[in-house]
């Protein structure tokens, strides 16, 4: 395959829907072996002092408790990176279905913030109370909120947050993806996550507001589309 | 202290602590900032013999920090760490970096790498 005909997502959306789901892995794997890096270095400091015992050198108890201490949080963390991968993998188990948004959302949203916090800012989710029921295909959705977070990174800067909320909109389902910033910002490019919105029934709009650009995803509570 | 001084630069703190203390237990100096600004004002003030430099860093990007540090102190060899679980091709590197190093890091490979890169400079 040619290089332009692989960046051509549009045409292919297979190979967009491939891609997202490559980025989102990349991604969380890279954490996971910051993870497993962290893990293997403590073990390696503990082997490091074993050997010290052998020169007299002795090791102090809270030390050891800290080591221990230091295992038991990366395992933890490592663990939590595990359940939200393998949540996202499932979302392709059925092509369209009914699912809380919401919970959607907050898995997504901490499977998404690496790619903040490498633009040096913070991302918070503002949800709505109690579940938001919706029908439609889980994966596509989440892929045009990621297209919609990746349109607002490159207006996004250092201490810049991102305020990811969900809500209801006479029947539908709302998401607002607000960057917040002192600085003046265009509005963000939401050509290439509406073409894939419009697969799913759903709609894009971008705006600037108060405390900076923003773009709106409305999804309707359920899915009329047949061939998601 | 050591034969020579080592700057971690990674967002990670539990592993640059960690690398940190482990290198002192071998009587390597060493000491770590968690983003690629702290660490150009860092090499600005102190001197350091060798930079490790993790690629993925938040706000200032590793390429841009190796940019700068090798600008700036074009006898200070920078390693670099990736995420790639295989072997990188130098040539996939940016421009100015000595050596690179795949997480997770071995201790000993990472103390030749900084040698090497030393002698070589």
């Amino acid at each position: 395959m040619s290089p332009d005909k692989y960046d051509t997502e549009d045409r292919y959306p297979a190979d967009t829907e491939l891609k997202f789901f490559g980025t989102i892995t990349a991604s969380v794997t890279h954490e996971l072996n910051n993870v497993i890096s962290i893990i293997s270095q403590t073990g390696g400091l503990l082997e490091d002092l074993l050997a010290g015992t052998k020169q007299n050198r002795p090791i102090e108890p809270e030390r050891l408790e800290r080591i221990a201490e230091k295992v038991s949080i990366q395992t933890e963390r490592g663990i939590k990176i595990i359940k939200r991968l393998n949540s996202f993998a499932h979302s392709t188990d059925i092509s369209t279905g009914s699912f809380d948004l919401n919970e959607l959302l907050e898995n997504l949203g901490a499977l998404m913030e690496r790619f903040i916090s490498l633009k040096g800012a913070s991302l918070t989710l503002e949800l709505s109370n109690g579940p938001l029921e919706i029908t439609n295909n889980q994966l596509k959705v989440q892929q045009v909120i990621f297209l919609a977070l990746k349109a607002i990174l490159p207006l996004t800067q250092k201490n810049d947050s991102i305020i990811i909320s969900s809500g209801e909109i006479d029947s539908d389902r709302k998401i607002t993806i607000q960057l917040k910033t002192d600085r003046d910002c265009p509005l963000p490019d939401i050509s290439n996550p509406n073409t894939h919105a419009s697969r799913i029934g759903a709609r894009l709009n971008s705006n600037t507001g108060p405390a900076g650009p923003f773009i709106e995803i409305i999804l309707p509570r359920t899915s009329v589309l047949d061939n998601i | 202290m050591g034969e020579f001084k080592v700057l971690f630069v990674d967002d990670e703190q539990e592993l640059v602590s960690t690398l940190v203390e482990r290198l002192q237990y071998r009587d390597i100096e060493s000491a770590y900032e968690l983003n690629g600004a702290s660490a150009i004002e860092r090499m600005r003030r102190e001197q350091f013999d060798v930079v490790v430099l993790d690629l993925k860093l938040p706000g200032i990007s590793g390429t841009e920090t190796l940019r700068v540090i090798s600008k700036e102190h074009p006898e200070v060899p920078v390693l670099l760490i990736t995420g790639h679980g295989s072997s990188v091709d130098m040539e996939e590197m940016p421009k100015g970096a000595a050596d690179y190093l795949a997480k997770p890091i071995n201790i000993d490979d990472l103390i030749d790498k900084i040698r090497l890169s030393l002698q070589k400079k």
